[in-house]
């Protein structure tokens, strides 16, 4: 059922395009937009259709039935894999074409476009632009050893990020948010940092898989995450995250909008509505709307704020930067908006800071100077002491160690060097890869990448 | 382009991980066979039953599953229903299917007949694991019974399914010797014990074993069990859909072998406690059960009995869900005899759910010994 969903639409947008370029290139482009407009609408509602179809149309009737007290049967439609992705890189090509921004390829090239295997389930986002003059490229047929290392060096970091940070994280995670009324103060700082990590390192490391994968084939797919988490403010931050999906809205959404152009106003306007159609992409719910809602909130206020050139320290930044965007994740992660409010104000609760009886045996047991006059909770904490230490070294990690495309040196614009083979390198891609390997033993179930779901 | 620095750093890779994963799988061979926690009173069991199986020189019955059958049949009584020497092989529902093939293995001769009731849980195993159950016991007590006779990727698959803790717990434990029953003593103990003339229950030990290889403890239901009456806590998998392809693989495989020893294999239904959540007067169980008769037929696999008969009041269970008590035991041995001596026999009764259930409430009612039976 699937293939033939991705199939038909590679079909239907390729018909589309290859129409959308003949016409241009037969008649008088400027005389005949009208008539290819109609065309361009078609296929892009073709896709939002299918979109809307499969991802949005339970959401819907949930709320219609809400709103009205209908009693509408959901539709309970499992979500075809991928398609947010495979929709939204279609989408780009059709109103490429209908721009002239495209050329005709090959339906064997467009269709390895949209189903290439390392990036079709969680992205990048790729663009026919970026990918095309690869697959066409008869260098690219020949065995490159150095891609092939660079290739398996990345995609060992992005095991290592998976198996032994996310997962572990996602324990956490999944303890914390099971029932989010009960938490205590550490405890929903310990949930809501542990997702923050979590996301960060799953998605990031799909990535690295999906770039590492790609390199042995001599492809390069574009970068994702550029250490998101050492943004100084919220726009750094959405040129750091996603950035495949960022440039996607600004280029398809945004700018076609009318971008900063129509002044002040419009351009909050459309900075909101963006960011609220973002947060939609990522799942037909109220919560991923409040989180689109808040980022382009912000992305309002910083613009706004930035008119007034007044610069903050960086550390005063970063810290505004970073705890918004893990303020935010709460709604990205909760099931429900009350969930979402009953996380935040647990992480505000003062009155529940406390720690257990054993950590405070264990403090007096050190010194009984580092006792903090704070209260002893009646239950025992859901996570440990070593739950704070982990979490505490991966976010080291994210806020201060080189990411992965700059180890690797496949950051575009910092004169590409090549890869340096090396002995720590080889070392440390061992040590990867072996830590990776054992923490798959006796794992009975299986864990999933969390962007699979969006 | 010089590829000579890539391809050598390419190769130190697989190299230096090749040389880990070979240590690793060298360090995990040293822990073999250490003490850690595990059943291993089941290695005694197993050790019993299987010098008793040898014992037996003519065609021979062998129930083979898990504990559904260690505690649920009384061999004694089967043997007389059906006039057969019986040997129940049964232990642990999770030990693997592909453990019991191994076990049959030795045992099965020509004109044999081989029951397996295997417990639910054999049909919608994750397919690719082991469970830590299992591995952990195989650990402890199976090197001879099971871990050596691995072939090599078997073996690496075995590894793959251990988690790395176990390891290291059992190269910390490595010195350290646990000592285990031997034959001659199991055997001198048991005689002792099957000369008494009433059953005497030693709990979870070999000393519980019948001649046969049964344990028949006469007592109530615990606070578990009347907890899965009437709470219905315990729905045998009825909410599972997809069952494991590895299931049939390994049942083909197993049914070829037996076949090919000139015995018979008969699979039929575990016992299960009725209760809210595995009723089978209720249509919503009824159609789990359907479900995976037909899925085993579309596989050529045939399941015997009616499986109404073994949906049994919690009075007759004892400890856990699948454990009868020696009441339950008579009264599943009858039904279950009933029904061999048909198929063996090549009748083909038809049961419907509700005839199943009234044949079942008068056995019940026959073996209903009450509190005071025990």
């Amino acid at each position: 059922m699937y293939l033939v969903l991705i199939v038909a639409s590679m079909v239907v947008n390729y018909s589309v395009g290859a129409r959308l370029l003949k016409e241009e290139s037969e008649l008088d482009i400027k005389l005949n937009t009208s008539s290819r407009k109609p065309l361009l609408i078609l296929g892009v509602s073709f896709n939002l259709g299918l979109l809307a179809y499969f991802k949005y149309a339970d959401f819907f009737i949930d709320n219609v039935n809400y709103v009205l007290s209908t009693d509408t049967p959901l539709l309970n439609l499992v979500l075809p894999l991928a398609i947010s992705f495979f929709t939204f890189q279609q989408i780009a090509f059709i109103v490429d074409c209908y721009r002239n921004d495209a050329k005709e390829y090959s339906f064997l090239n467009y269709a390895l476009f949209v189903t290439f295997f390392p990036q079709l389930i969680a992205g990048p986002i790729v663009h026919h632009k970026q990918m095309m003059p690869q697959f066409m490229s008869t260098e690219n047929s020949r065995v490159n050893w150095n891609n092939i290392t660079v290739g398996l060096f990345i995609f060992s970091i992005g095991l290592f990020k998976k198996v032994v940070i996310a997962d572990t994280l996602g324990e956490w995670v999944a303890l914390g948010y099971a029932d989010t009324s009960q938490l205590s103060f550490f405890e929903a700082w310990g949930a809501t940092l542990s997702y923050t990590f979590q996301l960060y390192y799953d998605f990031s490391g799909y990535t690295d898989m999906a770039i590492g994968a790609a390199l042995l084939f001599n492809i390069h797919l574009p970068i994702n995450f550029n250490s998101p988490y050492k943004s100084l403010s919220i726009q750094e931050f959405w040129r750091r995250w996603h950035i495949t999906l960022s440039n996607w809205l600004r280029d398809y959404v945004y700018i076609p909008l009318g971008g900063n152009r129509l002044g002040s106003f419009r351009t909050y306007q459309n900075l909101m509505l963006t960011f609220l159609a973002g947060g939609l992409w990522h799942g037909a719910g109220w919560t991923f709307l409040i989180w689109g809602g808040l980022h382009g909130l912000a992305l309002a206020i910083h613009r706004y704020w930035s008119q007034f050139n007044i610069k903050l320290p960086r550390l005063l930044s970063w810290s505004i930067t970073f705890l918004f965007v893990h303020f935010t994740w709460v709604f990205f992660r909760s099931e429900s908006y009350p969930d979402a409010l009953n996380m935040l104000s647990a992480l505000f609760n003062v009155e529940s800071i406390g720690i257990t009886e054993k950590f405070r045996h264990f403090l007096s047991y050190l010194s009984p100077v580092l006792i903090p006059p704070i209260e002893t909770l009646k239950h025992e904490m859901i996570y440990g002491f070593f739950t704070l230490e982990t979490i505490i070294v991966f976010a080291i990690a994210a806020f201060i160690l080189p990411n992965s495309i700059q180890i690797s040196n496949l950051m575009p614009g910092e004169g590409r060097t090549r890869f340096r083979h090396n002995v720590f390198y080889v070392l440390l891609m061992t040590a990867m890869t072996f830590v990776s390997f054992s923490t798959f033993l006796g794992h009975t179930s299986h864990s999933e990448f969390l962007y699979f779901n969006f | 382009m010089n590829a000579s620095k890539p391809i050598q750093f390419l190769l130190t890779f697989i190299l230096m991980l090749t040389l880990l994963c070979g240590a690793y799988v060298y360090l995990f061979s040293l822990q073999v066979g250490s003490p850690v926690r595990a059943e291993s009173w089941i290695k005694s069991v197993l050790d019993y039953k299987d010098y008793y199986a040898k014992q037996i020189t003519k065609p021979k019955l062998i129930l083979s599953s898990g504990s559904n059958t260690l505690f649920g049949i009384n061999s004694d009584k089967l043997e007389q229903q059906l006039n057969i020497p019986v040997v129940n092989l049964s232990a642990h529902a999770e030990l693997t299917l592909d453990f019991l093939h191994r076990q049959l293995e030795q045992h099965v001769s020509k004109d044999d007949i081989v029951v397996m009731p295997l417990e639910f849980e054999y049909y919608f195993r994750d397919k690719n694991a082991l469970s830590f159950w299992f591995v952990t016991n195989m650990l402890a007590w199976g090197k001879e019974v099971y871990i050596d006779k691995l072939p090599i990727l078997e073996y690496l698959s075995f590894v793959a399914n251990t988690p790395k803790s176990r390891v290291l717990e059992g190269l910390y434990l490595r010195d350290l010797k646990r000592e285990l029953p031997d034959l001659n003593l199991i055997i001198s103990r048991l005689k002792v014990m099957h000369n008494k003339k009433r059953y005497v229950d030693k709990g979870y030990s070999y000393l519980s074993l019948t001649k046969q290889g049964d344990m028949l403890p006469a007592k109530g239901p615990t606070p578990l069990v009347y907890d899965i009456y009437s709470k219905g806590t315990e729905d045998y998998q009825s909410t599972q859909y997809d069952m494991n392809p590895n299931f049939f693989k390994q049942f083909i495989k197993l049914q070829r072998m037996i076949a090919k020893r000139g015995a018979k294999l008969v699979l039929t239904w575990p016992v299960s406690i009725k209760n809210p959540s595995f009723d089978l007067t209720t249509i919503k169980h009824q159609a789990y059960i359907s479900r995976l008769t037909n899925s085993l037929e579309k596989e050529g696999i045939q399941i015997e009995c009616a499986p109404g008969l073994f949906n049994i009041n919690y009075k007759f269970f004892l400890d856990t869900k699948y454990h009868l008590n020696a009441a339950g035991a008579a009264l599943r041995t009858e039904i279950l005899g009933n029904c061999l001596a048909d198929v063996l026999g090549g009748i083909r009764k038809e049961f419907t759910f509700e005839s199943s259930r009234k044949m079942l409430d008068a056995f019940e009612a026959k073996y209903d010994y009450g509190p005071s039976g025990y």
